[in-house]
């Protein structure tokens, strides 16, 4: 690398303030050979590896960093405003990630408007700027404290239950999740996708599935010695669970399919709570009903 | 984007979302009332109302207020999917036990 991109880089590290103690860890370097390369005493260190390490702890595109068309703004928020701001009772175990929830916020500023969805964020003390980055983790209690929350500002069962079924407002910002639920033809296609993506939600609940083409089982498990940080009374974990059930029967609504409700049993167990749903796939004609009916589309 | 079809589920509630998105739009683009007016040939007044969900609105005048305002047409469908969930909500809690916990 050239001393002209050095001296951008350089540059770009004194114009958003990255500090310099977090700058080896953002390049990817140790902290020694960072040091003697902003001294001047070692050149040609930064590499094209370093730039897309850069790109991805800003997360920006590493091209605009040289190029200078990077936003300051945003990278100062991310820089300044990102995980510190999360309350410890959160930063604890953190299993959720927060994209099982960022449809949540989205449907709170649709139907209710920015100013109430900031609102909500304030009183469970964490930043706007918390979804920023849905790979980001984070405790149950946080869900648990916004449903609490929600409750408390007004809403009424059904219409905490209708948080479960809005999970395609979030969908834009997870593309690939997006084509495979659009490309799942019937249930069973439908809830191949769930079985492969259950992971990328949370894993505060030990699961197993079973998929045929008439039945979907998945059984779930929370243990008590791995999360001795959640309120395990039996109103938070009822809102937990229906929450989780509605969500799974309206998995089909994100491939343009009605949803459906299983059948499931909860059992209180010496070590933890024990769910198993039970669904029963529909024949691929069932996809006809509730279609949204577009320009494009009839019903 | 069909008006008709997007407010199918329920007329009132697709409007009160829609006026809250076109506000939203407002701060966002730095827009007066009085310029949307302007820039839409609606009054004043019936912008008020848009915004306020209290105003039906006509295909031709949708269409502009979303050229003007810039929005967003997935965001639209979103709306209208809002609606179409309520609806479904409706219907199973009707039919199925399971919601009348």
């Amino acid at each position: 690398m050239d001393s002209t991109k050095d001296k951008k880089l350089r540059e770009f590290i004194k114009d958003v303030g990255l500090p310099l103690n977090r700058a080896s860890e953002a390049l990817g370097l140790s902290p020694m050979i960072f040091l003697d390369w902003w001294s001047g005493h070692r050149s040609r260190v930064i590499k094209k590896a370093q730039l897309v390490q850069l790109g991805q702890y800003l997360h920006i595109n590493e091209d605009t960093i040289l190029a200078g068309t990077y936003n300051k703004n945003f990278i100062r928020s991310v820089l300044f405003s990102g995980d510190t701001v999360i309350p410890e009772k959160y930063s604890q175990n953190q299993f959720s990630y927060l994209r099982s929830s960022a449809h949540i916020f989205k449907f709170l500023t649709l139907k209710y408007g920015q100013h109430f969805s900031d609102m909500i964020m304030r009183k469970l003390n964490v930043s706007p700027l918390l979804y920023s980055d849905l790979n980001n983790r984070i405790s149950l209690n946080y869900f648990m404290d916004l449903l609490n929350i929600l409750a408390e500002q007004g809403f009424t069962q059904n219409d905490l239950d209708q948080l479960a079924c809005v999970m395609f407002l979030s969908l834009d910002q997870t593309p690939q999740m997006r084509a495979d639920f659009s490309s799942a033809r019937n249930y069973y296609e439908c809830y191949e996708v769930v079985a492969k993506t259950f992971k990328n939600l949370d894993s505060n609940f030990r699961i197993h599935v079973d998929l045929d083409r008439t039945q979907f089982n998945i059984t779930t498990f929370l243990d008590y010695d791995n999360h001795s940080h959640i309120d395990f009374s039996k109103d938070q974990i009822d809102k937990i669970l229906r929450y989780r059930l509605i969500l799974s029967g309206w998995f089909p609504y994100l491939s343009n399919l009605a949803p459906i409700m299983p059948e499931y049993k909860v059992q209180y167990t010496a070590d933890g709570i024990r769910c198993d749903y039970t669904f029963y796939l529909p024949q691929p004609e069932a996809r006809q009903f509730h279609l949204v009916k577009t320009e494009n589309t009839t019903s | 984007m069909n008006l008709e079809n997007l407010n199918q589920f329920n007329k009132r509630e697709f409007g009160r979302l829609f006026g809250l998105y076109m506000k939203r739009q407002k701060v966002f683009l730095n827009f007066s009332t009085e310029k949307i007016a302007l820039d839409t040939g609606l009054t004043v007044k019936d912008v008020k109302m848009i915004e306020a969900g209290r105003k039906r609105l006509s295909q031709s005048d949708f269409e502009t207020i979303i050229t003007v305002m810039q929005m967003d047409r997935t965001e639209i469908l979103n709306l209208s999917k809002i609606t179409h969930v309520e609806n479904i909500l409706n219907f199973l809690r009707e039919i199925d036990g399971l919601y009348q916990r």
